[in-house]
């Protein structure tokens, strides 16, 4: 298990960037996309299990999705599918793949699904250090 | 004994509380520093507010500045020593002293009559205090009037194991913020209760004209 793995490290926060894609018109007519940073907070992430952990023989397959668990917060539950989350010190870009969802109801906690399938092109945008 | 404290006349919550406060408040109850205080789920500075109150009353300390108004039987000033402690910490400026006279008129004790000494636990003191109450009414139960002001002036002043406490609180506070039980913080962590008893106001002459009034410190 590595350290982004929150069943080894349940306490430990990723600072999460989240981004709003807008396609903008240059003064050319070129189109170009934008991004406004829409929230940051520090999330607990769940890496998907590897097909040995899950204890379900017919799902060969291993899971793809992230999970991001966080506190709740107006902003940070409106975060939607199409967003782009950016961990700064990971250098990484995922894609949401879904709604924000306050799971347990009480609005204290959030849980987001991120996906590790972000285009180059996205991720040197969003990280410009990257390269 | 009778005790009035003027909450108008508190100090704004800004005095003590400063950004840098804030922003690690925030962290420490798991939002980005940077997060606009009206996106968080409550309102922060009411819940620092709420934890001042919460300390002040537990540690017999006030954190905030405010006056407070004593009244006191004539035996406060009877002790040998010429000593009367004040209780609620530091003491900036005495307002108002003042006593019944015999003939139910007020006579007020000038300040050069008495000497403050400011350090905790704060006293004032005089050589002969049956001289400064000649003509008291001493058949009245509470015939002096003390009026001063406490509390810390910045946010430095604080020890800062009283900053950690207050921080553990309002973590605690805001963790639980829906719980619903008799006494809104009946049980509180242990951590705070260490580090808030660590600047407890214990001395016993400070808070013997206040003991009755005052909130017992809840060693939950």
């Amino acid at each position: 298990m590595n350290n982004y793995n929150r069943r080894s490290r349940p306490n430990l926060r990723h600072v999460c960037e989240f981004w709003t894609p807008s396609t903008v018109v240059t003064a050319s007519g070129e189109l170009t996309q934008e991004f406004s940073l829409h929230y940051r907070g520090p999330f607990a992430m769940e890496i998907p299990r590897s097909p040995n952990e899950i204890n379900d023989a017919s799902r060969a397959q291993s899971e793809q999705v992230f999970y991001l668990l966080g506190q709740w917060c107006a902003p940070a539950s409106q975060i939607t599918a199409g967003m782009f989350c950016v961990i700064p010190h990971l250098q990484k870009v995922y894609a949401v793949s879904g709604p924000a969802t306050d799971q347990w109801g009480d609005s204290r906690k959030l849980k987001i699904n991120i996906i590790d399938n972000v285009a180059q092109p996205i991720t040197i945008q969003l990280i410009p250090t990257l390269i | 004994m009778p005790m009035y404290i003027d909450y108008s006349t508190e100090a704004a919550l800004s005095t003590i509380v400063t950004d840098d406060f804030v922003k690690s408040v925030k962290r420490n109850i798991g939002f980005d520093p940077e997060t606009p205080t009206d996106l968080l789920p409550v309102d922060l500075e009411e819940l620092l507010h709420e934890c001042l109150h919460i300390c002040e009353k537990e540690q017999w300390r006030f954190l905030l500045s405010k006056s407070v108004t004593l009244t006191l039987p004539y035996e406060a000033f009877s002790n040998v020593d010429g000593l009367f402690f004040l209780p609620f910490g530091r003491v900036t400026s005495i307002t108002t002293f003042s006593y019944i006279k015999n003939d139910l008129t007020t006579g007020t004790i000038s300040s050069s009559d008495y000497t403050l000494y400011p350090a905790e636990p704060s006293k004032i003191w005089a050589s002969d205090w049956a001289e400064l109450f000649a003509d008291i009414n001493d058949e009245q139960p509470y015939p002096v009037t003390v009026t001063y002001t406490t509390g810390y002036a910045s946010y430095a002043a604080i020890p800062k194991s009283t900053i950690r406490a207050l921080k553990i609180l309002a973590y605690h506070l805001f963790e639980y913020r829906d719980a619903i039980s008799e006494g809104s913080v009946s049980e509180l962590p242990q951590g705070y209760c260490h580090l808030r008893d660590l600047d407890l106001l214990n001395d016993h002459r400070a808070v013997r004209y206040i003991v009755d009034d005052w909130t017992k410190v809840s060693r939950g």
